[in-house]
């Protein structure tokens, strides 16, 4: 549509929940075994999965990275022109297994990605390959551009 | 009298962690977990939307390097949101002696890369009986 930046007119509206960051601190000590050496950790990055969202003529696509997770892992609710991205890394290592690094995170997200079109949720459609989840957001019908026919009328 | 098994990581970075475009390419050093038991060492690496063929997995003489070509990236003029793009994984290793290099074995599952490096023999904890 518009060729500006996010910045002038943002078309999504980022939505972080700040309550999914509580959770996820909780769940770092579980995700730990007992035997683990602190001082090797690094800092750690988003627990939230990394997004790409961009229009395509009818339809916003979204790439989400989440390596190690299985479609029953996740889930994708849409309502309306709202799309929430959720669900659970578990880290499993074999029993008995001392880290001495751990750079992946693991605990629970939600993405709530806000988009000013309505979407039919309908006809969403996912896929998962690879750590790469790929989902297609159809318009809704009435938001598409509809030309108008003009009829002659006598005088 | 018991033989203990090593008692630091053998696994050390050799090179740091960074972010270096290289040919127009952004190469990342991707996340890694690096665990131990008994029998070997275990290196997991996050490696989303690259393939088996993509990876590239080597070992010489005590430098492990993983190297990949990232495949999901979508790079459109309308971006909306970008987060993440096309980029190259490497990230290298270097072992110690307790590692068994012809034995590493490698799998890639769900954009997850999992390298199992056994110990060496010599290297295993083994119990000393006493002669009586």
């Amino acid at each position: 549509m518009f060729a500006h930046s996010c910045v002038s007119r943002p078309a999504v509206d980022f939505f972080r929940n700040d309550f999914d960051q509580l959770f996820t601190e909780l769940f770092r000590p579980a995700a730990r075994s007992r035997a683990v050496n602190r001082a090797a950790f690094a800092p750690r990055t988003s627990p939230l999965p990394a997004l790409n969202v961009w229009e395509e003529e009818g339809s916003f696509r979204v790439e989400a990275e989440v390596p190690g997770l299985k479609a029953e892992d996740l889930e994708i609710i849409v309502v309306g022109g709202e799309v929430t991205i959720s669900g659970t890394r578990k880290n499993v290592l074999p029993e008995g297994m001392k880290l001495h690094r751990q750079e992946r995170t693991t605990g629970e997200f939600k993405r709530v990605l806000k988009l000013q079109t309505q979407l039919n949720p309908a006809e969403v459609t996912a896929s998962l390959h690879d750590g790469v989840l790929s989902i297609t957001l159809p318009k809704a019908e009435e938001t598409k551009p509809r030309k108008i026919a003009i009829s002659q009328r006598a005088a | 009298m018991e033989q203990k098994a090593a008692q630091e990581c053998t696994v050390a970075e050799c090179a740091p962690r960074t972010d270096t475009p290289a040919y127009g390419a952004f190469i990342a050093a991707p996340a890694v977990d690096i665990g131990e038991t008994e029998d070997e060492f275990v290196i997991v690496t996050d490696l989303p939307g690259t393939s088996r063929e993509a990876i590239d997995i080597s070992l010489e003489k005590n430098i492990l390097t993983i190297r990949a070509a990232n495949g999901a990236g979508e790079e459109s003029r309308s971006m909306l949101v970008q987060e993440f793009r096309k980029k190259s994984f490497e990230r290298k290793f270097e072992l110690g002696k307790l590692v068994d290099g012809e034995k590493v074995t490698a799998d890639y599952q769900d954009g997850v890369l999992t390298v199992r490096l056994p110990k060496a023999a010599a290297a295993k904890p083994r119990k000393i009986s006493l002669v009586s």
